[in-house]
Order: C-alpha cells, then sequence, then structure tokens
C-alpha cells in the first residue's frame, strides 16, 4: 500500500512541468524510501530524473515497491484543477477489491471542497531505466535564471550551444548564419552569478538548444548544477522541495564525421 | 529628371517561392489575374459545360463550403449536368495516372452551387441544407435537381487545398431525386449526437470510411456534439481531417519499437515528386516543399519532433498534414515501427495548375505501396533520393532541421555503460 500527503500543490506542479517537458508518460517507482524516476525521452538524447525522498511529504507510508505508469497529458491536466493552498494526498487504489495488483492513482485535493480524481495506471515498460554514471570533468553551480538568460542569448543566433570550460571560467557560445553570440562568465568574483567552478581539464561540448529551451523552462529553483565533459553529455540538477532533486541529461552534438 | 518607364517591371520576376505560399488565391505577387490560373483557366471550355438555369444531374455526390466570409458562408452541393456513374469526379485517388488536362475537364464538369448559410445552422438545417447533408452521407452518386439563380460562371478561383473548383452559380433550389446509400458507420456516427468530432473522425477512420468522405460529413455539419456541429469550410475540414487521424496515430506510433534501416519510397505523377525517407529514430517529421523554376529555388520546410505540433504548420501548409498522414498510417498499421520522417516534394510549375494538396497525399499513398528500398546507411539513402530529385538533395539536406539533428545528435544510450 501506499499513501503520501503533501501541503504544497506549486512543488507538485513544479515536479508536473518538468516531467512533462520530455515524456510523454511518467514511469515512477514509489518505494519506502521515496519516489524516484529515471526516464529517457522518447528520443533517447534526453533522460529526466527525479528524486523525492519520504521526507518531502508530510506524510508518507509505503509497504512495498510499485512501478506506477501515468500518462503525463492526465497528470497535467488534473495538476491544472488544483489550487494554491489546496493539501493534496496521493495513494494507489484497486477498482476491484479481490484483484492483487493496485490499478488507480489516486490524487485528493483538500480544500474549500474534497476533490478526488482517480488516474488509470499505463502498464509499466519492461525494465527501470537507471541514472547513467557519467564521468563529468567540468562541475558548476550557478544562478538557474542567468543560466536561462544564456541560453535565450545564444538562440538569437544559434541553434546548437557550445559550453566551455576552463579553470576559472565558463563560457556559452553559438554561431549562425546571422553571426555569433558569447556569454562569458568569470569564477571568484562576487557579483558573478558564478558561485561554484570544479574544472578537471579544460572542456568544451555542444548541445541542441532545441532541447535545452524546453529544459530550461522547466527549472524552478533559484540556483542549478550543471556537470559536463569533452564532447559528453551536460546534465543539469536543481532541488525541489529543500530535500528533492530533479535532473536532465542531455546527449551532445558531435562534429560531422 | 526623366521619369521611369513603366515597361521595365515585367512580371517574369515573380519570385516562386511566392506561387507556392499563395497558391494562386492570396495575390501576393500583386499580378491580376494570376497567371497561373489563367493558364488553368485555358485549359478548359468552361461556358459551354452548362446552359440555362436548371441544372439537373448526379453528384457524386459533392459538396463544397466555402470560407470566405466566415461565419456566413458559401455552400452547396456540386451538380454536374449528366445522371449516371459520376464518382470519378470526386475520387482523386484514381486521378494520378490521368493528365492534368484531363482531371480539370474531369471536375470543371460540376457546377457549384452555392447559397449563403451562417455556419451554425448546421444543428437545425433548413430543408435545402438538409437534403444536401442528406447528400454528403452517401457513398455513390445521387440524382438530384437545382434551380439556378443565375447561369453558372466561371468565376470562382481555386484554392490550394480543396480539388479544383468549376463554375458556379447561386441556388435557388435543391432536390435529391433518390434516396441516399449510407454506409453503416457513417450512419452510426452521424446520428449520434453525443459523439464528439475526434472520436466520430476516428471511428469512421477505423472501418475504412474514405477521407473524401470523412471531409464531406464535417465539412456540411455532420459529426460531433449536436450543439457544436457547424458547416465547415471544405479548405479547412481537409486539413482537420488529416490532423484529427494524425494526432492519434502519433500517439501510438510513440510506443512502437524504433526501425532500424533506413527506408526509400518514391513516386512521381502530375509534375510532382514525392519522396518519403524513413530514419531508424524516433518519431519526427519534416515536409520540404521545392518549387523549381528558377535558377535557386527556395526550399519550404516545417517540421515536428517526436511531442509533434501544436501551431499551424503554416509554411508547408495542407501539403504538411496531407503527407504526415500517408507516413503515420504506414508506420502504425503496416510497419508496426516507429521512425523520423523526411518528405522531399519537388513541383515542377511548367507543368502545375493549382489542384489541390490532394495529390501529395495520393502520390504518397501511392509511393508507399510500392515495394520498400532499405538502406543501412544513411549516404546510400540520399543517394537514392539525389537520383529521383531534379535539384540537388544537398540544397534540400541544408534546408531540414531534422536531417543535421538526426546527423549529429548523440543518444544517451551512447554513453550509458
Amino acid at each position: 500500500m501506499f499513501h503520501a500527503t503533501l501541503d504544497s500543490t506549486k512543488t507538485w506542479k513544479q515536479i508536473v512541468d518538468a516531467l512533462a517537458t520530455l515524456l510523454t508518460d511518467a514511469h515512477f517507482v514509489i518505494s519506502k524510501s521515496g519516489i524516484v524516476l529515471n526516464q529517457l525521452d522518447s528520443s533517447k538524447a534526453a533522460m529526466v530524473s527525479l528524486n523525492l525522498p519520504s521526507k518531502v511529504f508530510q506524510d508518507y507510508d509505503c509497504e512495498g515497491e510499485y512501478d506506477v505508469c501515468l500518462g503525463i497529458d492526465e497528470l497535467v491536466r488534473v495538476s491544472k484543477r488544483m489550487a494554491g493552498d489546496d493539501r493534496l494526498e496521493f495513494s494507489l487504489l484497486k477498482t476491484d477489491p479481490k484483484s492483487e495488483r493496485f490499478d488507480r492513482f489516486e490524487i485528493k485535493m483538500h480544500g474549500q471542497a474534497e476533490r478526488k480524481f482517480s488516474l488509470q495506471l499505463l502498464t509499466p515498460p519492461d525494465e527501470r531505466s537507471k541514472k547513467p554514471e557519467l564521468n563529468l570533468a567540468a562541475n558548476a553551480e550557478m544562478f538557474a535564471d542567468s543560466f536561462k538568460q544564456a541560453v535565450k542569448d545564444i538562440g538569437v543566433v544559434s541553434n546548437f550551444l557550445t559550453i566551455k570550460a576552463t579553470a576559472d571560467s565558463i563560457v556559452f557560445m553559438g554561431e549562425g548564419d546571422t553571426g555569433e553570440a558569447e556569454v562569458a562568465l568569470k569564477k571568484g568574483d562576487d557579483e558573478s552569478a558564478l558561485f561554484d567552478l570544479k574544472v578537471e581539464e579544460n572542456v568544451r561540448a555542444r548541445y541542441s538548444l532545441s532541447y535545452l529551451s524546453d529544459i530550461t523552462k522547466a527549472i524552478s529553483s533559484d540556483s542549478l548544477v550543471f556537470q559536463f565533459g569533452e564532447n559528453k553529455p551536460l546534465s543539469i540538477e536543481f532541488g525541489i522541495a529543500e530535500k528533492g532533486r530533479i535532473g536532465f541529461v542531455l546527449a551532445p552534438i558531435i562534429e560531422k564525421r | 529628371m526623366p521619369q521611369q518607364k513603366l515597361e521595365s517591371q515585367k512580371p517574369s520576376s515573380i519570385d516562386d517561392s511566392l506561387c507556392s505560399r499563395c497558391m494562386g488565391h492570396r495575390s501576393l505577387c500583386g499580378i491580376k489575374p494570376c497567371p497561373l490560373l489563367l493558364r488553368a483557366r485555358a485549359l478548359v471550355d468552361i461556358e459551354s459545360a452548362v446552359r440555362g438555369q436548371s441544372l439537373e444531374g448526379s453528384s457524386p455526390p459533392s459538396i463544397f463550403v466555402g470560407n470566405q466570409g466566415y461565419p456566413k458562408v458559401l455552400a452547396g452541393p456540386l451538380i454536374p449536368p449528366v445522371r449516371g456513374e459520376t464518382s470519378l469526379m470526386e475520387r482523386p485517388d484514381l486521378w494520378l495516372d490521368k493528365t492534368l488536362d484531363e482531371i480539370l475537364s474531369i471536375r470543371f464538369n460540376l457546377v457549384r452551387t452555392k447559397k449563403r448559410i451562417p455556419v451554425d445552422d448546421a444543428m437545425d438545417p433548413s430543408r435545402m441544407l438538409q437534403e444536401t447533408q442528406t447528400m454528403a452521407l452517401s457513398e455513390v452518386p445521387l440524382d438530384s435537381e437545382a434551380t439556378l439563380l443565375k447561369r453558372p460562371t466561371f468565376t470562382s478561383v481555386f484554392t490550394g487545398r480543396t480539388l479544383p473548383i468549376g463554375p458556379s452559380a447561386p441556388l435557388d433550389d435543391f432536390h435529391l431525386e433518390a434516396n441516399p446509400k449510407v454506409p453503416r458507420p457513417v450512419d452510426k456516427v452521424t446520428s449520434d449526437i453525443d459523439l464528439d468530432t475526434t472520436k466520430g473522425v476516428m471511428s469512421l477512420f477505423e472501418s475504412g470510411i474514405r477521407q473524401e468522405h470523412m471531409t464531406r460529413l464535417l465539412s456540411v455539419g455532420l459529426l460531433g456534439v449536436q450543439k457544436r456541429r457547424r458547416l465547415v469550410p471544405t479548405l479547412w475540414s481537409i486539413t482537420a481531417v488529416d490532423d484529427i487521424i494524425g494526432k492519434q496515430l502519433h500517439r501510438e506510433v510513440l510506443r512502437l519499437p524504433w526501425l532500424n534501416d533506413y527506408e526509400v519510397y518514391v513516386d512521381h505523377a502530375l509534375g510532382n515528386t514525392v519522396i518519403l525517407l524513413f530514419l531508424p529514430s524516433a518519431w519526427q517529421f519534416e515536409a520540404l516543399e521545392c518549387w523549381l523554376g528558377s535558377l535557386n529555388p527556395p526550399i519550404i520546410t516545417d517540421h515536428e519532433r517526436n511531442k509533434g505540433r501544436n501551431k499551424y504548420a503554416s509554411s508547408v501548409a495542407g501539403a504538411y498534414y496531407a503527407t504526415r498522414l500517408p507516413a503515420l498510417e504506414h508506420l502504425v498499421t503496416r510497419q508496426h515501427k516507429q521512425a523520423g520522417v523526411i518528405v522531399f516534394m519537388e513541383i515542377d510549375p511548367a507543368q502545375w495548375v493549382p489542384l489541390g494538396v490532394w495529390r501529395f497525399r495520393e502520390i504518397a499513398h501511392r509511393a508507399l505501396n510500392k515495394p520498400t528500398k532499405r538502406f543501412s546507411t544513411l549516404d546510400e539513402a540520399i543517394l537514392e533520393i539525389d537520383y529521383y530529385l531534379r535539384h540537388p538533395v544537398k540544397k534540400y539536406l541544408d534546408a531540414s532541421t531534422i536531417y543535421k539533428e538526426f546527423n549529429h545528435q548523440t543518444l544517451l544510450t551512447d554513453f550509458i555503460n
């Protein structure tokens, strides 16, 4: 059985928005320790991961481990019905009491009225995806807003974003038919949006802006951590509801053969 | 100062990309009448087709709802001055092997009758509209009789998307002389006044009702929940049906495993070449359209990534939806595979009159019915495509977003393990 409550509809909506940027079905693994999701998008070029430890929830009770697969469109539509000060309650239900399997995910909204939505569970995929272990040489922490602005700046001229990291700076670059753009961030400056930077070796890599601009729209925190390596994937992570994490991983664009 | 010579502005300076956006009905080039239209009109002697003000004949059946003046539109049945087996007039799938002149003379036999009707009359139709709706239900030609207010004249303009429309005349009265033959699924869906349009169209699609028939039902306002039934301009309903079915198939295609190889399908008819390239990737779609004629013709593109699109594909317009649907149908119902699709459309304006987007749909259908050409590398597939295109394939690929991304975007699975 599974039962949890959450005081903040804002947190829930931010989570659903993040999942909806890349996925059409969401495959949660719900266990005693919390709710986890690691899923490739259908193009297999990007991944979203979600880690909500049980502490994120006000009440959390789960016996056993469940694969819960839900349609994103339905989740989004239900989440739109949530009022700002509703208290949310989640549980797994059976439509047929004799059945051994849960087949509904119920979302209750406690506010001026008590509203219940139960969503049909979809058949989960055969295997659970894992979060890839990538040894990435550059690790930076910065203002989420500055990262979003950089993505928009480069998008003015280019479809691709090149990121270059050296020991003390991060440079975002792009070029297109109409010209070039560059956004530079230096470490150690008090006014700099770059809080922290660790670079093992100078690296650069290119990523598709069509994915990145969708991904950045879903970033709801003030700061974010991003990691990347020479022609390696880019990993972006940010916190949600203090203890939780949401992450995106995006495969790079490589130069023509 | 000598005055500028007017003669120096020759109409030959029309940009070809203008024509392909305008399709002969937006007068983007400013030249009236449109040179393309003049060419098309010259092909047929229209005035001799119909004489007098009463019109008797078997409608294929065919109905046209205009979009000018929406929400009060000119609508009415299309009736030829002949009786008998006229269904060929509304069967574009049988036209690909005909010449342009044959197609136009087939269509120009139909007189478009028109009467201004508010679109929401469809839920509570007058007797005449009701008979028009009854006619739309039928799958065989129906004898009918119309009284016209004027003699038919060739004033109407081609639209880029609908079947060609011939002479037209204002309608006074209209009677059906026979009972329609209604396929069961059509009867079931149209009489269900609580079934929404999407479900209705899908149910018709699954029962194998022809697309022209669905479009006709949608445009005379026989689909959807009773209170929301409207007349839908033919132009819009064609793309609406393409899009409704396309959206549903899109949901299904995302669940299928990826294609393993590269596949190429080619066909050519009526001065149009359509080539479909299937890529081993997630569903994504791009339409590339090129109008030959100038030295360096521009390539018009629209694309969507695996989540589909919400906005109208405004550059390629109807042809985008008309080729997307056959591609999706092929993947979902025949291949049971997911793939990225790039469609190359090449149009030779020297052979072109505005026929409507059906030609892309039918050419794509026919191409997909041919044996598959399979390739293990993208380069081989591209080489094959280049063989059939007159404009270098490199120009198309330079304009293509999906090709560039496909060629450069790595997959995360390459980095895991």
